[in-house]
């Protein structure tokens, strides 16, 4: 490795201190390879199976969460901030639940002056032949608190499970 | 109304998966879920004065909302942003509840650093 190759041609090789720099080099680089490779599988795997196209520039954020995971993709795009956000099967989901695909995209609104606009919030729950179906975050929202509450509707279920995109 | 709970999960608890709205200060924190952030903040009024606190930082997409890490925030004026939807009408009849635990917290924490995040 780069780094305990560095340390040896300091020429302290032997004494237990190198011995312990060189440990702790060749462990850091391992972790830096650790997650060099990770954020290439997200970038350039994972990131594939979203529903919407993710960019190459897109931030990424890796996440362990209580007993699942979760990845964001963050980036911006004609005044708009999406977010892709892959995560894994939640605790009390279904068995056969998988991972899946939430798509969102915000556009800022403006709080002073007379141009003053509400912020637009949206939900991907469809597409096809390149269109795409974007619902209102509030409505999405009542749909899921439905679900947690056990009163979803026929239309709010597909609804959810159209949002909830299936993913590898 | 104080929780007693140093992690209060009380109004995040069933909607794993869904995004959580975080307030923390040293080890203690409220997890709420974002969709009773939105019931709260997210018909602000349009009289084009301006937002402050969690309105403007949720309704323009700012501070936690559009950070990867943690924000440090002003918690007075998240308080007295938070405090001014008392009489306003929401959706669902549990938001009244999570609108008076998020002032809540923010007054016991109103001396210390709290930190924002959305997860």
């Amino acid at each position: 490795m780069r780094q305990s190759d560095s340390g040896q041609a300091k020429g302290t090789s032997g004494s237990p201190q190198t011995s312990f720099e060189q440990q702790s080099l060749k462990q850091k680089a391992a972790e830096n390879e650790a997650i060099a490779k990770r954020e290439d599988y997200l970038r350039n795997e994972l990131s594939k199976s979203s529903p919407l196209k993710i960019p190459n520039s897109a931030q990424i954020t890796d996440q362990k969460k209580n007993e699942y995971d979760q990845v964001k993709f963050n980036w911006e795009r004609g005044g708009y901030k999406y977010q892709s956000r892959w995560h894994t099967r939640t605790p009390g989901a279904p068995k056969d639940q998988v991972n899946t695909w939430v798509v969102e995209k915000r556009k800022p609104g403006i709080g002073n002056g007379p141009n003053a606009r509400p912020a637009e919030h949206y939900v991907l729950v469809g597409k096809s032949n390149g269109t795409y179906k974007w619902v209102d975050k509030k409505k999405w929202d009542a749909a899921i608190r439905a679900r947690k509450n056990g009163t979803a509707t026929k239309e709010q279920k597909e609804m959810l499970d159209n949002g909830h995109w299936k993913a590898q | 109304m104080d929780t007693g709970k140093l992690n209060d999960y009380t109004y995040y608890e069933g909607y794993e998966g869904e995004p959580e709205f975080i307030l923390s200060a040293g080890d203690e924190s409220i997890h709420i879920w974002d969709g009773y952030i939105n019931d709260i903040f997210g018909t602000p009024v349009m009289d084009g004065t301006g937002w402050k606190g969690l309105t403007r930082d949720f309704n323009e997409v700012t501070g936690p909302f559009d950070a990867d890490e943690p924000c440090l925030i002003d918690v007075n004026e998240y308080l007295d942003d938070a405090i001014k939807y008392r009489d306003r009408m929401m959706d669902y009849e549990e938001t009244p509840n999570v609108l008076e635990a998020l002032i809540n917290w923010l007054n016991e924490h109103a001396d210390v650093e709290v930190f924002a995040s959305v997860d």
